[in-house]
């Protein structure tokens, strides 16, 4: 990479929430922790970002705009989308006559709820088949990285050219980062370390020669099946939030709820009634009323979302305890030529 | 190690000169020949791409659906054998948020309980997705290519076949799927100067430009307008939707009625037949008690009221003989101890009680020789065997007497025995006790079928009334989207335009009723006195009110106060269902007559004795047509009386006192202007409770006596001579003045309707104008001249009248202004939202369009200036 003649490029960045200093951190792209400090860091730093500067960049038609910053940017439409499909059922309301308000509140209350239950569900049920998975191969499929991006720059007084984005290791099945998995010389483990690890956990034995190459078709597949049963079952999860959202104890619960969290007693209050009526929702979720199709709809709903789960994790495993499909002598074809580069 | 490619193919042509040529062992992909490529030394370059730009039209979206959705399928199994791509595995996410996105709408399907709500899940979910992919569209899309002349949304095929976006990621760019004419064209449309150099790369950054910030643009405002655009769109698809499905609806309520008999049998009813059996099961073989006998009459009673369940449990009890003692082993046993010890304890010797009370086995010869034993008896029967056994127990111990003429019992002995066995009460009276020991009814084969029977005929009928109960729910329920409620909503829309009554009145009047009245008396007045505007009100609302006879076919179901006493299928149904159950019921057990009379009474009506016809009135089977008939002469009601009350306006707006012969010569001008004003407002605003309390009017005690003449009407309004003057004064109710009431009601009812009423009517309408003179005439003998329920000191009449308040309720039907009132109220609240929405819709439309005038602004790059030194 050509980089300006410029000694400060190392000391000036734009387009990010982050200040400078602590940005510096990264001078090359840097495998993250995938913990919850990290977690919640990388999440607001997108979120500020994606409310920010990155609208801010694309409405100016910035030539530096990237997909990263246009897939981050998706936040927004979620977010706004969610507030608005609250309020298109509740803004209204306060105009009508009290009768009509009560029940036209009690669809909105309800419909808020699902939002917010759809969001919670569909986020946290990706755990359902990430957790077991890396508990039972040792890939972490969701483990995140800090990219140095270099930028163009604006004018020839431009000096920052460098951004942050966090990605995920494999958040490309057919680019994964696997170079970021390798360990560094100065960290005094082997430089397969991981590899050598998930190949043990994988069953594929200890001490190979080259665990990279043996592993790396497997957590690839891993990877794929994973993201395949999360995209499907946290859908459904996040149905069954919605239809837990829907039941009738939570009626009361909005009779006599309050949101003003620094009225400490009556706060205090509407949350121990918010753990009672959930406890409520989910058994008449579960129970059904009425007969029929109308009594074991929540069953089905739950029993789906656990049945995708499951066989996704099943799917999962299923493969990644067989012996790797094709045979190095399938790959390399002795007496052919190669080009390595 | 690093090997140059040219390196490698040259020493790969040394070793094949020297050696001969070994062919390759597998065959290359047909695009891809490595040898071939490097053989050509000349024209090493990239491979040719295959992508190309895309630019379907409406002609190919059924193919490209097709193909999608072989592509997404694909995907999915690609994806479940872990050999997906990144780009497949972003469509699963789709196919997971539409699965999704089903899932919900199913669920909520099921919890909602009438067809348009449960349509509206799904059309909720479709236009919701369906706003995803319109925005962009129409707010994006389609103004970038008018303004600047090109696609911000430019979909491309890679060399995989693989759909993207061309400007998802700016900073890759296949430009070179654009031709030079194709980029020149754009940069014309955008006044790209034609001599600039470098042109194309020019326009190239203004397009990539363009496209950032539209889809910048696109992310900002998405979250904003899909939900907006999504419940519009449901909002709008609403009445459209509903219309189909009500007369859906409408049609299979009629084929309830035609195929009656299989939906009972495809609905299979069996909860009662299955509870008793399991019941039965337990309890066979048992002493019947009558609190057992209770139980299964109550479940035998589902859906009945207790009153009900408990006429049967006494009916049943009956019929099984709860109360009957059998005579047995045990009845013996027990007589015989219990004497003993009585006797004893009152020191009588043993061998007296030996002679005197038979032992167990004697006893049981002596009941089998009376013919007694293994029968059941009920009460007076075990007293007449009670009775023969003190009398032998007398021969018995003069028996003893005679035997034993030296050893005599005592007369104190004697009294004694006689004390116990004779005068003692039935609770101290050893024999009687022991006579009613045993149990007379027992769940042997013979009850367990008498049970059975019953259970399965109860069984049917409510396997029947289930079915009947869900027409008259679906057809006439006081329940959003029956049929009746679709009609009612109907009507009154269409009474609303025809009163042009505008948003902003209702705005105006919502919520409070007597804000309606005004309006109502004030519109009313304006639509008397003009021709046209009360033809075009009444002819709506006849043309309504026939259309109730094409929702709901008279010869279904009808009511009986106004039309004429036709049998209607759906009475006739009913008739079927109980005459039926009455016939099971007597053959189930081989019952007589007289048994099971408290059931069949509260079924098919009560009798006072076996010898004279039922009283339909008050059994179920009248009940279940009187609901029918009432509901429809309840809506009936409301809607005559607003016909009725226009003609009133307008005969008086006429000014022909033949229309109102009512305010007669007798009555004082005041009195008469009284009676019109009342007139007016009870045919607008006029509940059931003011018709019973005869209406209260504040009206002066002293009026002018000698004017008796009649009402002037000037400019189709009567002129207040008196009502609207001289009000200062006292003015108060007065009770006595029953004229008020009484005249009112005959200027309302009585009174000949006006002419052009009748002829708008016409011979196309002549039914409902048969019915029209019948409500009216009903009315008036009903509730004009009912003294039953008054004010006090009221007196209106002295004639007696049969209506009781549930009738009144019917006949008045719901008041006008109410039946504006709430539909104001329905209305206001749509239009709220819609104001609301709509306006936050388009607002965002608009800022979303505007905006991008301002997009796509660069500087034409300088010509740098040649310089001028030598």
């Amino acid at each position: 990479m050509i980089l300006p003649v410029n000694s400060n490029t190392q000391h000036n960045q734009k387009f990010s929430a982050r200040n400078n200093e602590e940005n510096k951190k990264y001078t090359h792209d840097t495998l993250l922790p995938n913990n919850f400090s990290t977690r919640f860091r990388i999440g607001m730093d997108k979120f500020t970002n994606a409310i920010t500067l990155y609208p801010a960049k694309g409405l100016k038609g910035n030539r530096n705009a990237n997909f990263y910053e246009f897939l981050t940017m998706g936040q927004v439409p979620y977010l706004i989308g969610s507030g608005m499909l609250m309020g298109v059922f509740n803004f209204a309301n306060k105009h009508f006559k009290s009768f009509a308000e009560s029940k036209a509140s009690k669809i909105g209350n309800k419909m808020a709820l699902g939002v917010v239950f759809y969001g919670i569900a569909k986020d946290l049920s990706k755990s359902l088949i990430t957790k077991p998975v890396e508990l039972l191969t040792g890939v972490d499929t969701e483990v995140p990285y800090a990219k140095v991006n270099y930028e163009l720059p604006d004018d020839l007084y431009d000096t920052d050219i460098t951004s942050i984005e966090y990605h995920k290791v494999f958040e490309s099945v057919e680019f994964p980062r696997w170079d970021l998995l390798y360990s560094p010389s100065d960290s005094g483990k082997p430089r397969n370390a991981y590899y050598d690890r998930v190949a043990k956990k994988l069953g594929l034995g200890s001490n190979l020669k080259d665990s990279d190459q043996e592993v790396k078709p497997r957590i690839k597949e891993i990877v794929v099946k994973s993201k395949v049963a999360q995209n499907i079952s946290s859908y459904l999860w996040a149905a069954t939030g919605v239809a837990v959202a829907f039941q009738q104890p939570w009626d009361e619960f909005f009779k006599s709820a309050t949101f003003k969290f620094w009225k400490g007693k009556d706060f205090k209050k509407t949350l121990s009634l918010f753990g009672q009526s959930m406890e409520r929702s989910l058994k008449a979720f579960y129970r059904g009323e009425g007969n029929g199709i109308t009594k074991h709809a929540g069953k089905a709903l739950l029993f789906s979302a656990l049945a995708v789960s499951a066989l996704g994790v099943g799917n999962v495993m299923s493969s990644s305890q067989k012996p790797s499909k094709l045979d190095s002598a399938d790959i390399i074809e002795k007496e052919r030529k190669y080009v390595v580069n | 190690m690093k090997t140059n490619l040219i390196q490698n193919f040259i020493q790969n042509q040394n070793t094949q000169q020297a050696q001969p040529a070994q062919k390759p062992k597998r065959k290359e992909a047909p695009h891809f020949d490595i040898h071939h490529e490097l053989a050509n030394r000349t024209f090493i370059k990239p491979l040719k791409g295959h992508g190309r730009l895309i630019n379907g039209n409406l002609l190919d979206a059924p193919v490209t659906m097709a193909k999608s959705l072989a592509y997404d399928t694909k995907a999915l199994f690609n994806g479940i054998d872990g050999e997906a791509n990144d780009h497949q595995l972003g469509k699963l996410n789709d196919i997971g948020m539409k699965l999704g996105g089903l899932t919900i709408a199913g669920y909520l399907f099921t919890k909602k309980q009438t067809p348009l709500t449960k349509a509206m899940e799904f059309v909720g979910l479709g236009s919701f997705f369906a706003s995803m992919a319109i925005w962009p569209k129409l707010a994006i899309q389609l103004p970038a290519r008018l303004i600047h002349g090109f696609n911000v949304q430019q979909q491309y095929e890679d060399s995989f076949g693989r759909k993207k976006p061309f400007y998802q990621d700016p900073q890759f760019l296949p430009w070179d799927l654009y031709s030079d004419d194709e980029i020149n064209k754009i940069g014309d449309r955008m006044g790209v100067p034609k001599d600039l150099p470098n042109r194309r790369e020019f326009i190239q950054e203004k397009m990539k430009k363009i496209a950032i910030q539209n889809n910048t643009l696109w992310m900002l405002t998405a979250g904003f307008a899909t939900p907006v655009m999504s419940a519009l769109i449901c909002n709008a698809l609403e009445k459209p939707l509903s219309k189909p499905l009500s007369n859906m609806r409408s049609s299979s309520n009629d084929n309830i009625l035609a195929n009656f008999n299989k939906i009972v049998k495809e609905n299979n009813y069996q909860k009662i037949t299955e509870e008793i059996e399991k019941a039965i099961s337990i309890d066979r073989n048992k002493p019947l008690t009558k609190e057992m006998v209770t139980e299964y009459a109550y479940v035998m009673c589902k859906g009945f009221p207790a009153e009900t369940a408990e006429a049967l449990a006494d009916d049943l009890c009956d019929v099984i003989k709860i109360e009957n003692n059998l005579i047995g082993n045990t009845t013996a046993k027990t007589i015989y101890e219990n004497a003993k010890k009585a006797l004893k304890a009152v020191e009588i010797p043993d061998k007296i009680i030996d002679s005197v009370i038979m032992k167990p086995e004697e006893l049981i010869q002596y009941f089998e020789e009376k013919g007694f034993y293994g029968n059941d008896y009920n009460v007076d029967d075990i007293d007449r065997i009670y009775s023969e056994y003190v009398i032998d127990m007398r021969s018995r111990i003069n028996n003893y007497n005679s035997a034993n003429p030296d050893n005599k019992i005592s007369k104190k002995a004697f009294n004694k025995i006689i004390d116990i066995i004779v005068r003692a009460p039935e609770e101290d009276n050893p024999i009687l006790k022991g006579l009613k020991v045993e149990h007379g009814a027992i769940l042997n084969p013979k009850n367990e079928a008498i049970i059975k029977g019953v259970a399965q005929t109860m069984n049917d009928l409510r396997g029947n009334l289930n079915v009947v109960n869900k027409y008259l729910l679906h057809q006439l329920g006081t329940a959003p989207e029956t049929t009746i409620a679709d009609y009612w909503n109907n009507t009154v829309d269409k009474l609303v335009k025809a009163l042009k009554i505008t948003p902003k009145e209702i705005e105006n009047t919502r919520g409070d009723r007597l804000l309606v009245t005004d309006l109502l008396q004030k519109r009313f007045d304006d639509i008397a006195t003009d021709k046209n505007a009360y033809k075009a009100v009444m002819s709506t609302m006849i043309e309504q009110m026939t259309e109730l006879t094409k929702t709901i076919k008279q010869s279904n179901v009808n009511e009986t106060t106004l039309n004429s006493k036709e049998e209607t299928k759906f009475n006739k149904q009913l008739d079927a269902i109980f005459k039926s159950f009455e016939e099971n019921l007597k053959k189930v057990a081989g019952l007589k007559d007289g048994d099971m009379e408290g059931i069949l009474s509260e079924m098919l009506g009560s009798r006072k004795n076996q010898e004279v016809p039922r009283s339909a009135n008050g059994g179920y089977n009248d009940l279940f047509k009187k609901i029918a008939s009432d509901r429809l002469l309840e809506v009936k009601a409301s809607f005559f009386r607003i016909l009725n009350s226009l003609d009133l306006h307008r005969r008086i707006a006429v000014g022909d006192p033949k229309y109102y012969t009512a305010l007669h010569g007798e009555m004082l001008r005041e009195a008469k202007e009284d009676v019109v004003e009342l007139s007016k407002l009870i045919g607008i605003s006029g509940h059931t409770s003011d018709y019973l309390t005869k209406f209260f009017k504040q009206r002066n005690p002293q009026m002018a006596q000698k004017d008796k003449s009649n009402i002037v009407v000037e400019n189709g309004r009567m002129v207040r001579k008196y009502t609207a003057q001289n009000r200062s004064g006292e003015i108060v109710d007065l009770p006595q003045a029953k004229e008020l009431f009484v005249e009112s009601m005959k200027l309302q009812y009585e009174n000949p309707l006006l002419d052009e009423t009748v002829a708008l009517f016409g011979s196309k309408h002549k039914e409902l104008f048969k019915e029209f003179e019948t409500y009216r005439r009903t009315v008036l003998n009903e509730i004009g001249n009912a003294n039953a329920i008054e004010k006090e000191l009221h007196k209106v009449s002295d004639a007696g009248s049969s209506a009781s308040s549930a009738k009144i309720f019917k006949l008045t039907g719901a008041a006008t202004d109410e039946v504006i009132a709430n539909f104001g109220q329905q209305a206001f609240n749509t239009r709220k939202w819609l104001k609301i929405f709509g306006t936050t819709g388009a607002a965002l439309l608009g800022v979303t369009v505007l905006s991008q005038f301002f997009f796509g602004k660069m500087k034409l790059p300088q010509t740098p200036q040649e310089s001028k030194k030598g």
